[in-house]
């Protein structure tokens, strides 16, 4: 569906798609054969892409992003939540560009935009069975097991069992969120050196007039006000 | 060096270091967020940087060590 839905972590951004990602969403879903195996193969036709995306825009309860690199703004993956039900949605369209880092950080951006934009309480993933590498990732974040479908996947002809597993709102906020934020800030930290050099982080700052409102996706451990900024702008540091 | 990549690997993966070389150049033992843990400790250790292209490269625990020793040789 059409929706404005942005949101800014560490290292990357998710953002609404547009018409013109048609052509990065098929690069980026044709690009890695051995990868996309496990997920339903689409045309590299760009007029279909953009059909499909306009069919999309019309369908409410599914939400497309893209991935951006906040270092570099470039695009460098896909993810989506969709088939939502009252509060419980699924999440999936998981595809990144070969090289990128950023899939860790957007799966944890959209459990924030699930839980604290949409106010949802449950997102789940259907994975393919075979698919070990993403089943074993939702393993590692402690992603619940739920149930086995059979067959639920035809690619290529072959049909496939998909594996169940969920993540609900207590249990992001409780445990996940701090888990999945600490490796984002050592991803950030890793990308800041790779950006400007090579020296040792003991704090970041941000320079704004309202941190309640311009910062409420940071955690804060202290601020002041900086005489300097002037007009009560304020200085926060330690994410 | 290999031992050290290794055992990297190994802390990361939760895999031991004698069932990884039995599986050195087996594609993606690892999943995204090992993967990351793996290259950001990997990068730490030995002072390299990693650039996209070679993050793309990198899918068998072989392919690990001989970019690391490429990049320590320069």
């Amino acid at each position: 569906m059409k929706h404005n839905i942005r949101i800014n972590g560490y290292s990357y951004r998710l953002r609404p798609i547009e018409l013109e990602d048609a052509q990065f969403i098929v690069d980026t879903r044709l690009e890695d054969e051995k990868k996309s195996q496990y997920i339903h193969k689409i045309s590299p036709d760009l007029d279909l892409q953009i059909n499909w995306l306009n069919s999309y825009f019309e369908r409410d309860g599914d939400y497309y992003f893209v991935a951006e690199n906040l270092f570099t703004n470039e695009r460098e993956g896909l993810i989506s939540i969709y088939n939502t039900n009252g509060d419980i949605a699924e999440w999936g369209r998981f595809v990144f560009r070969r090289g990128s880092l950023g899939a860790l950080e957007s799966v944890n951006l959209v459990y924030k935009i699930a839980f604290k934009k949409l106010g949802l309480k449950e997102l789940y993933t259907r994975t393919v069975e075979d698919n070990t590498a993403v089943v074993n990732f939702h393993k590692s974040i402690n992603a619940k097991f739920r149930t086995i479908i059979k067959d639920e996947f035809e690619l290529d002809g072959k049909k496939y069992n998909s594996i169940e597993q969920y993540v609900d709102k207590d249990y992001y906020f409780s445990t996940l969120e701090e888990k999945l934020d600490t490796k984002c800030q050592k991803l950030f930290e890793r990308n800041m050196k790779n950006a400007i050099g090579n020296f040792r982080f003991h704090h970041y700052g941000i320079a704004c007039k309202n941190i309640d409102i311009e910062c409420n996706e940071y955690k804060k451990s202290d601020y002041f006000e900086d005489e300097f900024l002037g007009g009560g702008k304020r200085f926060v540091y330690g994410f | 060096m290999e031992e050290k990549i290794l055992n990297i690997v190994s802390s990361c993966v939760g895999t031991s270091v004698e069932e990884l070389k039995k599986h050195m150049d087996v594609e993606c033992i690892w999943d995204s967020l090992q993967k990351i843990e793996m290259i950001i400790t990997i990068e730490e250790e030995f002072d390299i940087s990693f650039t996209p292209q070679e993050l793309a490269e990198i899918n068998t625990i072989s392919q690990i060590i001989s970019k690391v020793q490429r990049k320590i040789q320069v």
